[in-house]
């Protein structure tokens, strides 16, 4: 999944140099990122459209209620405009904002354990 | 009568999706026993419990856990304290599968969307609900329940079904017997949301050999069209 194109920037510095960058905790201070890159680590490549489905359909199983079409659209424009343009900034994932699809990036074990385990330790 | 209407609910592209991590839900065998198409795509194990998407026509409609729909379609018995809280969640079924024609549906399930229907009924408070039961006997069971609704509520009530027994007399409520072959196979709820038609909402359901066919409405339009095909006796067959 490594793309040659986005990892000079990262090659340059060490791993734990960049675990202490702020865009990396940045783009992981939200559930709702932490969710999308969790998705794309585990299922690879999704369109936008499939992870606002997901993120939708996680908070009406937590509420118990119904999502709606307002709630996909608003999931839509945040993965469009804040979640995905800060996990592709951090170097976390690929996003063709032509097509749609949004792929992981080649992630270190220890960073796609945090996130696993970020995910699963928040279901009740 | 009321043929056309099947036909028009058979042809809703509508598609329903269920997410999940593990094997099928019982969800999809419900609806796969109904006539329903069901796909499904892939979870990771540490995502959202199983939930179920529904689409129409490409765009999104709707989404619930399958937990929560699974408790819709098995309806506990409704006392009047649970109305509120039962009504939520069958307001979120019917748009949920709105417009769909489920087959196979058995009584208890059409109890229960019927149940939802006067329940709306009840809390708007004021309008017309028109109700077919197949045959007048039917309604002597729920003769209590429509003389808590007449008399709590401005509600005009039409009850229609075939004249097979003489049912008690109660004020606002209007029986209108029908001979055997005109609605003896069908079982239908038209309420017209009173001054409020987004409250709207109408069931109709044919008996078939194995069950019923059935198909529940928010639209006023076609709600206004049922209760007049049941009001004039049916036009055509």
């Amino acid at each position: 999944m490594a793309n040659p194109e986005k990892t000079d920037r990262r090659a340059a510095s060490s791993d734990s140099s960049r675990l202490s960058e702020d865009r990396f905790y940045d783009a992981l201070s939200s559930v709702q990122r932490r969710r999308v890159l969790y998705h794309l680590l585990e299922e690879g490549e999704t369109p936008i459209e499939e992870l606002a489905t997901v993120l939708t359909g996680w908070v009406a199983t937590e509420r118990g209620t119904m999502g709606t079409p307002a709630d996909h659209t608003t999931h839509h424009l945040a993965l469009h405009h804040i979640h995905l343009p800060l996990l592709a900034e951090a170097g976390l994932v690929a996003w063709d904002r032509e097509s749609g699809a949004v792929t992981p990036e080649s992630l270190e074990p220890l960073v796609r354990d945090i996130v696993r385990r970020s995910v699963e330790a928040s279901r009740s | 009568m009321f043929e056309s209407y099947f036909q028009e609910f058979q042809s809703t592209d509508c598609r329903l999706t269920v997410y999940r991590s593990g094997g099928p839900t019982d969800i999809e065998e419900w609806f796969d026993a109904h006539g329903v198409t069901v796909e499904h795509r892939h979870l990771p194990p540490g995502g959202p419990d199983p939930f179920v998407v529904l689409e129409a026509d490409g765009e999104f409609v709707g989404s619930l856990g399958v937990t929560a729909l699974e408790g819709l379609l098995e309806p506990p018995l409704v006392r009047p304290t649970e109305r509120e809280e039962v009504a939520t969640g069958y307001s979120a079924m019917f748009d949920l599968i709105d417009d769909t024609l489920v087959r196979g549906m058995t009584r208890r399930e059409l109890l229960a969307v019927s149940r939802e229907i006067e329940d709306r009924a009840y809390r708007v408070g004021g309008g017309t609900l028109r109700v077919s039961f197949q045959t007048l006997s039917t309604f002597e069971s729920k003769a209590d329940v429509y003389r808590t609704l007449a008399t709590e509520t401005d509600l005009d009530i039409h009850i229609y079904g075939v004249a097979d027994w003489k049912p008690p007399e109660i004020q606002e409520v209007t029986y209108h017997g029908q001979p055997a072959e005109r609605i003896d196979r069908h079982w239908v709820l038209a309420f017209d949301g009173g001054t409020d038609v987004t409250q709207a909402c109408g069931l109709l359901a044919r008996e078939q050999a194995n069950g019923y066919d059935g198909v529940w409405t928010n639209d006023p339009e076609q709600v206004a069209e049922i209760a007049t095909t049941l009001a004039e006796g049916g036009a055509g067959k």
